[in-house]
């Protein structure tokens, strides 16, 4: 097992790690998140056939259980959200993370588009961390994602659509 | 600036968003993974004293049965029209069964109640992915697993042929009656857990050791569904976790103390197979962005999608083509064109169970099915609409 473990913590962990912060935002979430994926992997890495790359497998694997997570996160919001009746008076109450240091060094437009992120839908925000951050192929994405690259293609054009939108918004604001 | 122009620099910058390394050491996350697998490895199926009596009560039960069935009390009543084989039939297979082991042991058989329960005495309907309630209704208990990469929830029927009725009898012996190994699947977030399931109330108890913990959200959100599909058709709208000194326990950083039970609806039917072993439905639900599917034809597609990694495989196949007509909210109609995988066989079977499953959590209640150049399917006549079955994943338990 641990040889398993070295192998693929080896060749893949800061991908996979920092695919999984970008999705979540969260240091603390990332990091139980991904001790969940190696635990998936490990439990089930005999049964891996090896008809998609060990790579995809692996994000395929971090993906789910991602999605775990924020289904769990929103159940509880829902929750709150019965306390206070409405979803504004829970967005008001929405923590907004301190930026990362990693991102504070960097310029403001930057900072802006990684806040921005999170206004995309899921699948855009899948596509532009694993397109443009991770930078993988589309194939790679599409695998990943479980989508025919059509697709993703798809996705990629109305997420950046979206973001110069949102830019557009902000300005005028 | 120019729309082009802007689009290029918002990549460029997407482009520059730093490396966001993980702080804790490679050996620190090994030894939390070892841990936690440690801790959710499956152990040693076993029954605990408290079930002792009851299950060598339920045994009693079942051996009265085969004495009943293989005297020949219990008719058969076989429903030509219904494509499955039905309780009756199983009664008889089981009757074939054991007139091959006539010459165990008995006291021996006693002795080795453990392994048993899990062997001999509970099989599925010979490769039928779903059940029908024949003219006589028997209880129907859904339990709940997981496949091995912890992804996805599958639901499993326990048909009870010699059923008290009771059901906490059943879903306080999963680990007894669900053999890991046989499926493919996990059931170790059940381990140690007791259900207190009253009659005629809303609110069950999870009762679990002082040290149960759901480690993170994945298997939170697994233990969530699994409640909803074992429980929600038993009315329960509320799941309270307790330890045995009845304190309320928080298992997990979301401060986990009690689940909302909800039926679990809009899914689409896929095939669940490890290795060589059995195959079993397994429901999907769309990814959350967009959970649950909103329309059956979504959920027809996805059962178009393999998912090799997880051991899933399509039901239909990804080149059929096919029409439908929702407009009738009792009956899906559903015309497939001609395809070389269509025929009397095994594969077509399964679609036309996944079909009937993914249909019936849409609400409808029959499917009118037609296949081009294909009439009838193990056992399944498309010249008349098909109704949805009753449960999935059937377990007949004798």
């Amino acid at each position: 097992m641990k040889t398993t473990f070295d192998s693929l913590y080896e060749q893949y962990h800061d991908d996979l790690f920092q695919y999984i912060f970008y999705l979540v935002k969260e240091r603390q979430a990332a990091e139980d998140i991904v001790q969940d994926v190696y635990i998936k992997v490990l439990k089930s890495y005999q049964h891996f056939r090896g008809e998609s790359s060990e790579k995809t497998w692996l994000f395929s694997i971090a993906r789910h259980t991602t999605m775990d997570y924020f289904r769990k996160q929103q159940r509880q919001r829902n929750k709150l959200a019965s306390f206070f009746n409405k979803d504004q008076d829970l967005e008001q109450l929405k923590d907004r993370d301190a930026l990362p240091e990693e991102i504070v060094v960097l310029n403001d437009q930057i900072q802006q588009i990684y806040r921005l992120l999170d206004q995309c839908t899921l699948d855009q925000k899948h596509v532009l961390i694993l397109r443009y951050i991770q930078s993988l192929s589309i194939h790679e994405t599409a695998q990943i994602l479980e989508w025919s690259e059509s697709k993703v293609k798809t996705t990629q054009h109305r997420a950046i659509k979206k973001l110069q939108q949102l830019l557009q918004v902000e300005k005028k604001g | 600036m120019d729309q082009e122009k802007q689009a290029y620099e918002i990549q460029n910058n997407l482009n520059q968003m730093p490396k966001i390394k993980d702080r804790q050491s490679k050996d620190l996350l090994f030894q939390k993974v070892e841990n936690r697998l440690d801790n959710n490895l499956p152990q040693q199926q076993k029954i605990s004293a408290k079930w002792f009596l009851p299950t060598v009560a339920t045994v009693f039960i079942m051996v009265l049965l085969l004495i009943i069935v293989q005297t020949g009390l219990i008719n058969d009543n076989h429903n030509a029209d219904q494509p499955v084989r039905q309780l009756e039939d199983n009664q008889f297979t089981v009757t074939e069964d054991n007139s091959g082991s006539e010459n165990l042991d008995n006291d021996q058989a006693v002795e080795n109640f453990d392994e048993s329960l899990s062997t001999e005495e509970f099989d599925q309907p010979d490769d039928s992915l779903i059940f029908y309630h024949n003219e006589t209704e028997v209880p129907l208990f859904t339990i709940a697993a997981v496949d091995l990469q912890n992804m996805y929830t599958i639901p499993i029927t326990l048909v009870s042929t010699s059923s008290t009725g009771d059901p906490n009898d059943y879903y306080n012996r999963i680990s007894t009656i669900i053999d890991e190994e046989m499926y493919g699947v996990s059931i170790g977030l059940l381990e140690g857990i007791t259900f207190e399931i009253p009659d005629g109330e809303e609110v069950l108890r999870m009762i679990v050791p002082e040290d149960y913990h759901v480690n993170g959200s994945s298997n939170a959100e697994r233990l969530q569904e699994m409640a909803n599909f074992m429980f929600a058709d038993l009315q329960m709208a509320l799941m309270v976790i307790e330890t045995e000194a009845g304190e309320s326990i928080e298992l997990d950083p979301f401060g986990l103390s009690e689940l909302e039970i909800n039926p679990v609806r809009h899914l689409a039917y896929k095939i669940y197979q490890v290795d060589n072993l059995q195959r079993l439905l397994i429901p999907i639900q769309a990814d959350f962005s967009s959970a649950p599917f909103f329309t059956i034809d979504e959920a027809l597609i996805e059962m178009q999608q393999d998912q090799a990694e997880f051991n899933i495989t399509a039901t239909i196949p990804s080149d059929a083509t096919f029409s439908y007509d929702t407009s009738n909210s009792e009956q899906l109609t559903l015309d497939f064109d001609s395809h070389y995988q269509f025929g009397d066989n095994v594969a077509t079977k399964e679609m036309i169970e996944a079909i009937l499953m993914t249909a019936k959590s849409f609400d409808y209640t029959e499917v009118d099915l037609s296949i081009e150049g294909v009439d009838n399917v193990a056992g399944f006549d498309l010249s008349h609409p098909l109704t949805v079955p009753d449960a999935v994943n059937p377990v007949i338990l004798h």
